[in-house]
């Protein structure tokens, strides 16, 4: 196993690779954590909460629960910027609840992880707003206060928010930044938000008001799964500290079931979670600047969910409008169609897009990347301990296929097991091309609590 | 007045409690009337024991807002920590099929449950996800009362089929009513002509005036598992709310 000298400084990256090679480097100093709490402070915290959760653990007011997961990748070639071939990745999730009344409860979550690739900030420090370009060790994912008084629900404070009845990349989900540093599995962040819900059962209104804007976590430059354009290799790339928009987000979800089927109806209006990258070239310097910018966005969108002829259709839309320069305006749409019998589930689908207003721009747009595609799922589980899963993308002109099988076992009461095998091929000239070095095998354990 | 309002009520309400029932239908309405509750929770915990003698157990809360037929059910799962939080929301309408849907946390999706898919097992255990509606009798064709015996109790045997759905005529459900207790003692589910399942209900207690089987066995003979529920905490009456059992309330956090 390999490893470019890496030296990272939270979360910013600079790789030197020789002369010959392609230089990426940090133009700014670091982002410093605008939120976030010292050593000393998280040490004191976590033993006030140790000693909190003991005393209330006796309450049936207190619950609480999470898990420790141990994720390895295995990378048989090495990349074409990052040499690394074999990761590790250790999160430990501690999640918990206090009823304070009838109506009020507090939740909360705390992660705290670290891995072998330098992905994960070192600093011993607590992220309460996840904007740091690294995985902070410690980070605060979820703390709200919820208060229900009949159909009325308000939830206020840090939570996981997302839209859509899609699996993998909804169309609709534009509040919900991803954690996209690792492939092994795009977690969602919490955001800083107010949500107010009206449900009535049959019909529900939902309301967020998001006053400070949270990133989905891109990967990072330097690493295999971020491959700039290769504009010369005698040139030096670097990426400057992005722009965090400053204006609130809004959203409005309306929802009814209409037995026996249901929709919803969306409307966002906020700001793309991964940034665009537009670039300046100075030929005299031989140095490419981006800059990522998250342009504003609005989005009308709606899903509708309908049993018919023994199947469950699913279809789902958004339609994207920007006035910025560094975004498309863009139709995308989903449908899909699922069977489940004793074992076995069968889901299969089409993902797709339409550009109305094309524009020239550099973008970290993951989700887009999986758009004009066949998609298909198969899930067996022979018994309860057992599963097999596979699941497939298909570029609609065949140009492209990614696949994931997974086999996961139930070691024990709490203890899970997971070898999954990530397949990346393409023919050459598709964008996913390059990324066909990057398929792995993966092997995960979680011990739940 | 009042009073002679309130006995004639009274002298009524003696003459239908003497009244025996004599059909199919009457039988099964009697049972309904007799398990009427405003709402009912309990803690229930699950043993599967497969075929080759391994043994999985879960414990789930289970909670219905509203009487049988036309109620709200939430299923919610507690231990072990690895399902915690899956949860499965029911909302059963009186002459149609019922609406469901399953909470996922690790996934945080909401998946709803097509109705054709309802004979599929919930969650690994022997219940499937139509054994978990709760269907009022209008849905169903009750016929062929025989008189019969289930476990030295004197019962009735009756034949339901499902009238409301096309796909299970079919399919059919003896049940033996126990005529002291008026509640069903044993259930066994034909696909076709095929025994596919059998219920046996025991530990039987008057929970505020209502037999409640604190037992429940299930024999799923395609794979010859064993799933045995016990209830604890059993409760009916529990003061909730409407809002408890909305898709929003699915979605909250465990």
């Amino acid at each position: 196993m390999t490893r470019p000298r890496t030296r990272r400084t939270r979360g910013h990256s600079k790789v030197s690779s020789g002369p010959s090679r392609t230089r990426l480097s940090p133009r700014v100093p670091a982002t410093r954590h605008v939120c976030g709490v010292g050593p000393r402070s998280i040490r004191l915290g976590l033993i006030a909460c140790t000693l909190v959760a003991a005393c209330l653990a006796q309450s049936a007011a207190f619950e609480q629960g999470g898990f420790l997961e141990n994720r390895a990748l295995f990378y048989p070639r090495a990349g074409v910027t990052d040499q690394t071939q074999r990761i590790d990745e250790l999160l430990l999730r501690w999640e918990a609840r206090l009823r304070l009344s009838e109506g009020w409860r507090i939740f909360v979550g705390i992660d705290a992880q670290t891995d072998t690739h330098n992905q994960v900030e070192r600093t011993w420090h607590l992220s309460w707003d996840d904007r740091g370009i690294a995985r902070p060790d410690w980070a605060l994912r979820t703390a709200f206060l919820q208060y229900t008084h009949g159909v009325f629900r308000l939830e206020a404070g840090k939570q996981v928010l997302h839209w859509g009845v899609m699996d993998l990349f909804p169309p609709t989900d534009r509040f919900a930044p991803r954690d996209y540093l690792s492939p092994s599995g795009s977690d969602y962040l919490g955001i800083w938000a107010a949500r107010a819900v009206i449900d009535s059962g049959t019909h529900s209104l939902e309301l967020i008001y998001g006053p400070r804007f949270t990133p989905s976590r891109a990967p990072l430059i330097g690493q295999r799964w971020v491959l700039l354009p290769p504009f010369s290799p005698l040139f030096t790339y670097r990426v400057d500290a992005p722009e965090y928009p400053g204006g609130p987000q809004l959203g409005l979800r309306y929802h009814e079931v209409r037995s026996p089927f249901e929709y919803s109806l969306y409307f966002y209006q906020g700001f793309q979670t991964l940034p665009s990258l537009p670039s300046q070239v100075n030929f005299l310097r031989r140095t490419v600047d981006y800059l990522p910018v998250y342009p504003q966005v609005r989005m009308l969108g709606a899903d509708f969910t309908m049993p018919w002829r023994g199947l469950l259709w699913k279809a789902e839309s958004s339609y994207e409008t920007s006035a910025s320069a560094y975004s498309h305006n863009i139709w995308t749409y989903e449908a899909q169609v699922e069977k489940s019998w004793d074992k076995l589930q069968l889901e299969g689908g089409y993902s797709g897009e339409f550009v109305t207003d094309d524009r020239d721009f550099a973008a970290l747009a993951i989700d887009r990347s999986l758009r004009k595609s066949f998609t298909g799922k198969v899930v067996w589980t022979p018994t309860a301990k057992q599963s097999l899963s596979g699941e497939w993308y298909l570029r609609q002109t065949g140009a492209a296929f990614i696949t994931r099988i997974v086999y996961s076992r139930r070691l024990a009461d709490s203890l899970r097991a997971s070898v999954g095998w990530n397949w990346i091929t393409a023919r050459k000239n598709d964008p996913i091309e390059p990324y066909s070095v990057n398929s792995f095998l993966s092997l995960q354990l979680r011990y739940s609590f | 007045m009042n009073m002679k309002v309130g006995i004639l009520a009274a002298l009524a309400a003696l003459g239908a409690a003497g009244q025996s029932p004599s059909t199919a239908r009457e039988i099964m309405q009697e049972v309904q009337r007799r398990s009427f509750s405003k709402s009912f929770r309990y803690d229930g915990h699950i043993t599967v024991r497969k075929a080759s003698g391994v043994t999985d157990r879960k414990t789930w809360r289970y909670e219905r807002f509203g009487p049988p037929g036309d109620s709200k059910v939430m299923l919610r799962f507690l231990d072990p920590a690895e399902i915690r939080g899956v949860a499965l929301l029911v909302w059963n309408s009186p002459g149609k099929a019922a609406d469901m849907w399953l909470y996922t946390p690790s996934l945080e999706r909401t998946r709803r449950i097509a109705r054709q898919d309802r004979a599929s097992r919930f969650a690994g255990t022997g219940f499937s996800f139509e054994d978990l509606e709760e269907s009022d009798i209008a849905q169903w064709d009750y016929s062929e009362l025989q008189d019969a015996t289930e476990n030295g109790e004197a019962c009735w045997r009756i034949t339901g089929r499902r009238v409301s759905d096309r796909r299970s005529l079919r399919d059919k459900n003896w049940l033996w009513i126990g005529k002291q207790k008026m509640t069903a003692l044993r259930i066994e589910k034909f696909r076709g002509d095929r025994l596919a399942k059998r219920l046996s209900m025991s530990a039987f207690e008057l929970k505020q005036e209502i037999w409640t089987a604190m037992s429940v066995e299930v024999a799923d003979l395609s794979d010859r598992s064993v799933t045995t529920l016990q209830l604890t905490d059993a409760r009916y009456d529990v003061r909730m709310s409407k809002s408890g059992f909305t898709l929003e309330a699915l979605r909250g956090p465990w």
